[in-house]
């Protein structure tokens, strides 16, 4: 048959997010994939011309609406590290509570879209009704659901109690017994596997190669990954990346269901070693230079590019998602799939497009 | 999906894990950030919220004496709580009810340079409406929905003295004559703002709003 071109999204009910693909077919195997980048572009980087840099904070923070309390988290870091401050330990200890708290719901609503992308309705459900205890935690100890606002430059706005501690304790336990019993139907099924194993991969030197960041990289067993740079309070906690070799869609399945638990115990080290203190250091000058810092997403790397020149606004804020960066790597996974399995290898690197496209 | 069928079955034959939601409302979290609003008679115009607020949904006009927000591009981020000199400023622990209409919130006090002035010269001098502080919320005529809000027009939303009585009717008509407007909004939005409307008027503190 001839060659045929589907446009795939923006608006796609399979797609949580409006990524924009044009399928180039032959038959039903896809034989090249171009994207369009741009749909929901909104100008967040401009808006520094006009808001100051603490106002910044809040704006960062509504790049992504999944996990806004790491982009706040990556830039207050950089502007700290740019001010020659640092954050007291206790809030450093905060933000990576509430970091790993929003990787946490992050993944479960991968989770869940990755399996209502299979077709799987029961355990979409299901992953989301764990998500939402998560979601509760986030509310009762932030104030919000989603875009939490905890950050400011120079520490947190929020402190924990030995009550919320206990709770937030509680709360993990049920979620990993939850999370436990859900291995076998995500993780062993024969239908998950039928429609994940093989699908969309990609080898180390590849992934290495086109720049891929997060779960997609790891699940190719490159053992990369921001956590291991030591910011917030990883410096004195203990933590290994997860990798998966296979580097398919049940790889990236994989590393992201191992996240999870790995996400608890993090969470679970640092509730006990919080320690006590100051929850902000006062900013008295204003930001001059430039800093790039990273984070790990959900997704996998974030970068902040920050220029100032001592003014209340900054220069120059310069956001790169790991959605952009894990683009390429997608490019690369879609020819040769069938159409029916595009769902399931665009899904697989978990987009996050309003990210991408700020 | 064999796996599956055992939980499948579980949550078949357990409770709901979702609320029957307008009807089954959960305790809000006591640290939850919500609505704003502002104690009018203490606040002292200093303009902070106006300009910490990264939304800048606020305005404040410290000459008139006015305290204007826009609730529908707040973003509840609670900073201009945490920013206020002398804590005037609240959040609720819920968020406010969807109404069919653009309302302002827009509140009037004594700026304390008039209120030196009043003391110190005639009293005429001063703004009229500083000594009883009034609860005045001007609807702004909704910008994007102007077509749909037309018909309701006459009963006065562009009133510019529009009471706290005034209100009341109007909150009620509006989601009426907007058929659109999801039966699960409607049946919200009157209650909630009837009981908000009530304290604020108890407080004296020269508040309406939606
Ligand atoms: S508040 Fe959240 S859920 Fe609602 S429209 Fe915005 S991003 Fe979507
Ligand atoms: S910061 Fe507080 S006192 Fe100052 S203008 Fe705003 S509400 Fe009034
Ligand atoms: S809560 Fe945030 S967005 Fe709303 S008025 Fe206050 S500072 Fe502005």
């Amino acid at each position: 048959m001839a060659r045929t071109i589907i446009p795939f999204g923006p608006q796609h009910p399979v797609l949580p997010e409006p990524l924009h693909l044009k399928l180039v077919l032959e038959d039903e195997i896809v034989q090249e994939a171009l994207p369009a980048v741009g749909y929901v572009h909104r100008g967040l980087e401009k808006l520094t011309e006009i808001r100051d840099f603490n106002q910044m904070v809040q704006i960062v923070e509504r790049v992504c609406g999944i996990c806004s309390m790491i982009h706040a988290q990556c830039y207050c870091q950089g502007l700290e590290e740019m001010l020659g401050i640092t954050a007291p330990p206790r809030a450093r200890y905060l933000r990576t509570i509430w970091s790993e708290l929003h990787r946490m719901h992050s993944h479960l609503l991968w989770l869940g879209l990755f399996a209502d992308g299979m077709g799987f309705e029961s355990q979409f459900m299901q992953c989301w009704k764990i998500r939402e205890r998560i979601m509760d935690v986030n509310e009762a100890t932030t104030g919000n659901r989603v875009i939490v606002s905890v950050n400011v430059v120079g520490g947190v706005r929020r402190d924990l109690n030995d009550g919320q501690l206990r709770w937030i304790g509680s709360i993990l336990d049920q979620v990993e017994a939850e999370l436990k019993a859900l291995k076998k139907p995500l993780i062993d099924d024969y239908t998950v596997k039928k429609r994940t194993v093989g699908k969309g991969v990609l080898t180390a030197e590849q992934v290495y190669e086109l720049g891929a960041a997060g779960p997609t990289l790891r699940a190719s067993g490159v053992a990369q990954d921001m956590r291991m740079t030591r910011y917030a309070a990883f410096d004195e906690l203990v933590f290994t990346p997860v990798v998966e070799t296979e580097g398919d869609c049940h790889a990236r399945l994989k590393v992201r269901y191992r996240e999870l638990l790995a996400s608890i115990d993090i969470v679970r080290a640092a509730m006990r070693a919080l320690p006590e203190g100051e929850l902000a250091v006062a900013v008295k000058d204003k930001p001059a230079g430039e800093i790039v810092t990273r984070v790990e997403q959900p997704r996998g790397e974030l970068l902040y590019y920050l220029k100032a020149s001592g003014k209340k606004n900054l220069d120059r804020v310069r956001i790169r998602t790991p959605t952009f960066a894990n683009i390429p790597p997608l490019l690369a996974m879609l020819p040769g799939v069938e159409l029916a399995d595009v769902p399931v290898v665009v899904l697989s690197i978990d987009p996050c497009i309003s990210c991408t496209e700020r | 999906m064999f796996f599956m069928t055992k939980t499948v079955f579980s949550n078949l034959f357990s409770r709901y894990a979702t609320r029957l939601h307008p009807f089954v409302v959960r305790e809000p979290f006591p640290d939850a950030r919500g609505e704003l609003y502002c104690e009018i008679e203490k606040c002292i115009f200093c303009m902070t919220c106006q300009r910490k607020c990264p939304s800048q949904c606020i305005t404040v006009d410290n000459k008139a004496g006015t305290w204007t927000c826009d609730p529908m591009a707040c973003v509840y981020c609670g900073v201009c709580v945490d920013n206020c000199p002398v804590a005037c400023l609240h959040q609720k622990q819920t968020y406010r009810a969807p109404t069919p209409e653009r309302l302002m919130l827009s509140l009037t006090g004594t700026p304390p340079r008039a209120a030196r002035l009043a003391k110190a010269k005639t009293p005429e001098a001063a703004p009229a409406r500083a000594g009883e502080p009034k609860a005045e919320v001007p609807p702004v005529k909704a910008e994007e929905p102007k077509a749909e809000a037309a018909p309701e027009k006459g009963e006065g939303p562009n009133e510019e003295a529009a009471s706290a009585k005034a209100e009341e009717p109007k909150l009620k008509a509006a989601p009426a004559a907007k058929p659109a407007a999801k039966p699960a909004a409607k049946a919200q939005a009157k209650p909630k703002a009837q009981a908000a409307s009530k304290p604020k008027v108890k407080a004296k503190g020269g508040k309406g709003k939606a």
